[in-house]
């Protein structure tokens, strides 16, 4: 599925093809440098406009749980499980369990 | 020479005495010079439909042998790649990225595997224990910590790790066994 938005964040393009593990002391890549340097200021800019932020995961080597789970978390943390919820849909045709799997996540977090 | 080819001249020299005792008394069949159009018809009909099923029967069992082969195909490809992964659970040691692009290989031949399933003579098995099961193999190997990428499992992970590839690879051969039954 291709999708025209403004707000989208494609992993792959966007940050790194090889995205790595947990936090910075993991390595380079990480879920929270994504988090920093990318998720956050995205999904910051399509709340302010209203809109829904669409985060492509394919196109890269793959990705760790720990990855996405940190990623996904501290956007809960700093933005809250519903407006979360409500302004994200991931884009995963590659493997799409990764979106069940998120989801999970984002309901588990706070 | 083996015993079990004595027991086969045996046989034949038997079957032998058999067929020359029935050819002797051949005199003893008699034919009948009319025709019933009837029997005729019927031995037409019955013998149209011995080859037509013998046929359709053959070429249907080849088509399912065919698929067989490609869906066994398909889970041995991701037996190698569960087996890439053991490897570096038994090292003890490996690059997180790496990892995870060998998990990212495998569950796309399972999505590929499914597709296959849909679509050929064994579309009722059911995947959901394997995806189950490699899901639990990837939440196990790559929500460690991590130094410079480098992930190094402690006694316990290694033991999780182990038990998570144990499962999943016996899935893998239930699932070849299920194929195959079909």
């Amino acid at each position: 599925m291709q999708v025209a938005s403004k707000h989208t964040v494609k992993v792959s393009t966007d940050f790194s093809p090889t995205p790595g593990a947990r936090v910075y002391a993991d390595g380079n890549d990480s879920g929270q440098e994504f988090y920093d340097n990318c998720l956050r200021s995205a999904f910051q800019q399509a709340l302010d406009d209203d809109e829904i932020l669409f985060i492509d995961l394919d196109g890269t080597e793959g990705y760790a749980t720990s990855f996405l789970d940190e990623a996904f978390v501290r956007l809960v943390r700093d933005f809250g499980k519903k407006t979360v919820l409500s302004h994200i849909q991931i884009i995963s045709n590659e493997e799409p369990d990764w979106i069940e799997e998120i989801n999970s996540y984002i309901n588990e977090a706070e | 020479m083996k015993p079990s080819n004595y027991l086969i001249y045996v046989c034949c020299i038997a079957l032998g005495c058999v067929l020359g005792a029935f050819f002797c008394n051949f005199t003893y069949f008699q034919f009948d010079p009319k025709i019933n159009i009837f029997e005729l018809l019927s031995l037409i009909v019955t013998t149209g439909f011995g080859i037509y099923i013998a046929i359709n029967i053959g070429r249907a069992l080849s088509l399912q042998n065919s698929e067989k082969s490609l869906l066994i195909e398909e889970v041995k490809e991701s037996i190698k790649i569960t087996e890439n992964i053991n490897s570096a659970i038994e090292k003890r040691s490996y690059d997180i990225k790496t990892m995870a692009g060998e998990l990212k290989s495998l569950n796309e031949h399972l999505y590929l595997l499914e597709t296959l399933l849909e679509s050929s003579h064994c579309k009722d098995i059911e995947l959901t224990n394997v995806r189950f099961d490699l899901r639990a193999l990837r939440n196990v190997i790559t929500s460690q910590s991590a130094s410079n990428n480098i992930v190094t499992l402690d006694l316990t992970n290694y033991k999780s790790a182990k038990a998570a590839y144990r499962m999943l690879k016996h899935k893998y051969f239930k699932l070849i066994f299920e194929i195959n039954r079909k």
